[in-house]
């Protein structure tokens, strides 16, 4: 009995001049909003092995672990062309002095959350308009009918009510549905073949749940439409109605929470953790520059140096014991002090995220029937660029970090004195000391070509100075290892299992929303005047 | 074949329209209701069709009760309206075949489900009812409002139904098309068909119906048939029931 009526309702749909016009406008921006975002992604794709080809050209013309900067490169997700989600900083440097948090400035942080729902992309298109549209399409599929007079024949035949209410439903839902289905596994075909070689499993994983997200996103908003329709007798009345539910879904709703609910609710708290994360940097900084005792200041022998690279000290060679020895100290300093305040400064930083993760959470709950607000949260944490991905990544790169640590690069490096540079180091002195001119020619490279070591030699005997130099080669020797294999950063592949469990509660939530319209819509129609 | 007892129908707004209205019709049989507008001719119909629940009474056809099977008693009435409004996209034969095709009769204990339209030719059952054959695969928005008519019967008739309900069916016709469609009407008695008419037009009543009934005021206050109305004036009847006249006398 449905088949000839949903037959009959989509034949319906298909003679209609209204249907067409939607259509193509939705067509018209899924493919410019398409193209705009696959030629964006190409251009992260490009900046992207820029930077690895960067990285890997530092690791290998590197001589010592001064030298490198390694890097934790995100790689752009492919799911950007149709859910751009939650930015993440494209390259995160891994410093061992300096907290791994977001490279983004505190004042882009506080105001982030405030600012997201302006990307334009698929997800947006969906949100946005095609919410639009199926309450255009079905504004008046109850009422309309009535009006048109064809709702009492039908009426006098055997058909149980809700049958017609699922007619009405399948109708705009398989229309809608295939309307969004076709240019989207036709864009997908398109990735597949420009984007080959950066297609993974996860890409497929993640397009098939977002089309079971959107299906489930037309249901809704089919029933929503028809639900209004029933809501009255007059086609004009319920277009109305529906586009006040729209202005309300899609823009008064949201944005009402985030500029008016939400600083109310949480502002305080983020303005507390905001502040106690600027406190820790500072602070950080304060023990790194200023609060540094008499006893460990390097300041008090030389000059602290920037040379673009790493840190270094000018000094004379006069001084060159006293310095290394007061580097040491300074270094002790730096291990004691700096270090734990970084690592709160990490803390503080989760802390932010944390906080937000959790908002987004409320929010989710308090608009759990708004399948708007849903489908974006929902469609970011299936395409993985959620704010807990944003989590993930810096955490990751904290293990990359600890990585090197256990390999004996960071702390270790810093107590070590190869920021202690030597400046203007003669080339005619060097020469005339020929005996010693391979140590030297390694002792001018190592010391980045600096030092005068002529008034050194002087001071201390050459003796002295002979077994300082062989110290300091034998320190050569040790960081001219081979250096390690640094692991490149990924995007984590996530299982059919993982976005699953990431997305399930909501699932269900909307999922149980749609069943509730449903019956609500079905007890509306019971109540409708067909006459 | 239809009978109605004690029907009674207040709106939400504490309007009676059916007032413990009683009513019996025989198989094969032209029943034609009188009265004035908000009399109840409407609202009967309308309840028996089920677009609206009574609040009081029930009514049989084929000795299927509205209260209790009313899904099934669907299948055994066929519904004309004053304008009958088609889906204006598709064409004459695609409206009817659509119609045909959920006219199926649900199961019920013992019976499997039948359509009962998979009998009929359809072309055949257009051309049956006038239906020239150039407008037959025209679309509906290009018809005539008799034209109309004539689909609206064609669908009452592959629906097989015994029962016709026709709401006010000759308003807005031409004298031709009246002609017409009464010629219908008559065939369709002859074949069997019990019809249940509402209508303004007094002369058209008398000249059709079997029987004639007079409502006013939510009740059934006079019914006559051909033979005892042969020798009456119907329109002068028909007045004194609408000014109630007869009433009256009757309280006194």
């Amino acid at each position: 009995m449905l088949i000839p009526l949903l037959e009959h309702e989509l034949q319906n749909l298909l003679k209609s001049r209204r249907i067409y016009l939607t259509v193509t406008m939705f067509l018209l921006l899924f493919a410019t909003v398409f193209i705009v975002r696959a030629i964006d992604f190409q251009k992260q794709i490009n900046q992207y092995n820029d930077d690895v080809m960067l990285n890997d050209k530092d690791l290998r013309e590197a001589t010592n672990y001064s030298q490198i900067k390694p890097r934790a490169i995100q790689k752009p997700i492919i799911f950007s062309i149709f859910n751009e989600g939650f930015k993440i900083p494209r390259v995160i440097t891994i410093q061992y002095y300096e907290p791994i948090t977001n490279t983004m400035t505190l004042n882009e942080e506080t105001n982030l959350l405030y600012n997201e729902s302006t990307q334009l992309d698929i997800t947006f298109l969906i949100t946005f308009f095609l919410s639009l549209f199926i309450l255009l399409i079905s504004y008046d599929s109850v009422n309309g009918e009535k009006q048109v007079g064809t709702l009492r024949i039908l009426m006098t035949y055997p058909l149980k009510r809700q049958s017609f209410i699922l007619k009405k439903t399948l109708g705009v839902f398989f229309f809608v549905a295939l309307t969004f289905t076709i240019p989207y596994f036709l864009s997908i075909m398109g990735i597949t073949y420009h984007f080959v070689n950066v297609l993974s499993l996860n890409f497929f994983l993640s397009a098939i749940f977002y089309w079971f997200l959107v299906m489930l996103f037309i249901m809704f908003f089919s029933l929503l439409g028809i639900f209004i329709s029933c809501c009255t007798t007059n086609p004009n009345r319920s277009l109305v109605y529906c586009l006040l539910v729209w202005i309300m879904f899609s823009i008064v709703l949201p944005i009402s929470w985030d500029y008016i609910i939400a600083p109310r609710l949480y502002n305080d708290t983020l303005t507390q953790l905001s502040q106690g994360y600027r406190d820790k940097i500072m602070q950080a900084q304060r023990i790194m520059y200023n609060d540094v005792p008499d006893e460990a200041n390097i300041n008090l022998v030389g000059h602290m140096n920037w040379s673009g690279r790493h840190f270094f000290y000018e000094t004379n060679v006069a001084g060159w014991k006293a310095t290394h020895e007061q580097h040491h100290r300074y270094q002790m300093y730096i291990y004691e002090n700096y270090f734990p305040v970084t690592r709160d400064a990490e803390q503080a930083y989760d802390e932010i995220q944390r906080k937000r993760i959790y908002m987004e959470n409320v929010r989710n709950w308090v608009f759990f029937y708004n399948p708007i607000v849903l489908f974006n949260s929902l469609s970011a944490q299936i395409t993985g660029n959620s704010r807990e991905d944003l989590l993930r990544f810096l955490h990751t790169t904290r293990e990359l970090r600890d990585e090197l640590v256990n390999l004996g690069v960071s702390e270790e490096w810093l107590l070590d004195s190869r920021f202690f540079i030597m400046y203007e180091l003669e080339t005619d002195v060097m020469y005339n000391i020929t005996d010693q001119y391979d140590l030297f020619m390694l002792i001018y490279e190592y010391a980045g070509g600096h030092g005068p070591l002529e008034d050194f030699f002087n001071e201390i005997g050459e003796e002295r100075a002979v077994g300082y130099l062989q110290e300091m080669v034998s320190q050569q020797e040790r960081y001219n290892m081979v250096l390690p294999r640094f692991r490149r950063y990924e995007q984590p592949i996530y299982t059919f299992s993982e976005i699953f469990a990431r997305i399930l509660q909501y699932l269900v939530v909307f999922v149980v929303s749609i069943l509730v319209l449903w019956v609500m819509t079905w007890r509306k129609f019971l109540g409708f005047d067909v006459r | 074949m239809l009978k109605i007892t004690d029907l009674s129908k207040r709106y939400e707004d504490g309007n009676l329209a059916l007032d413990n209205l009683c009513l019996e019709i025989r198989r094969g049989k032209i029943f034609t209701l009188l009265g004035a507008n908000g009399a109840g001719k409407s609202t009967a119909i309308n309840i028996i069709c089920g677009f609206i629940p009574p609040t009081g009474g029930d009514v049989w056809v084929d000795e299927i009760s509205l209260s209790e099977n009313p899904l099934l008693l669907r299948c055994k009435i066929a519904y004309l309206s004053e304008n009958v409004m088609l889906y204006d996209n598709f064409t004459g034969y695609q409206n009817l075949k659509f119609f045909a095709d959920i006219s199926k009769i649900p199961a019920t204990k013992g019976n499997k489900a039948t359509n009962p339209a998979m009998k009929f030719n359809l072309i055949k059952v257009l051309r049956d009812v006038g239906l020239q054959d150039e407008f037959i695969h025209e679309n509906i928005s290009k018809y005539s409002k008799g034209m109309r008519q004539k689909i609206g019967i064609a669908i009452a008739l592959v629906k097989d139904a015994p029962m016709l309900l026709l709401d006010e069916p000759f308003s807005g016709l031409d004298p031709k098309a009246s002609h017409d469609f009464q010629a219908l009407l008559y065939k369709l008695r002859n074949d069997g068909k019990t019809i249940l008419m509402s209508t303004h037009d007094i002369f058209r009543a008398k000249e059709m119906a079997d029987v004639v009934g007079i409502m006013q005021g939510g009740k059934l206050v006079m019914t006559k048939t051909r033979t005892e109305l042969e020798s009456e004036d119907l329109n002068r009847i028909y007045l004194d029931y609408i000014e109630e006249r007869v009433v009256m006398e009757n309280e006194e």
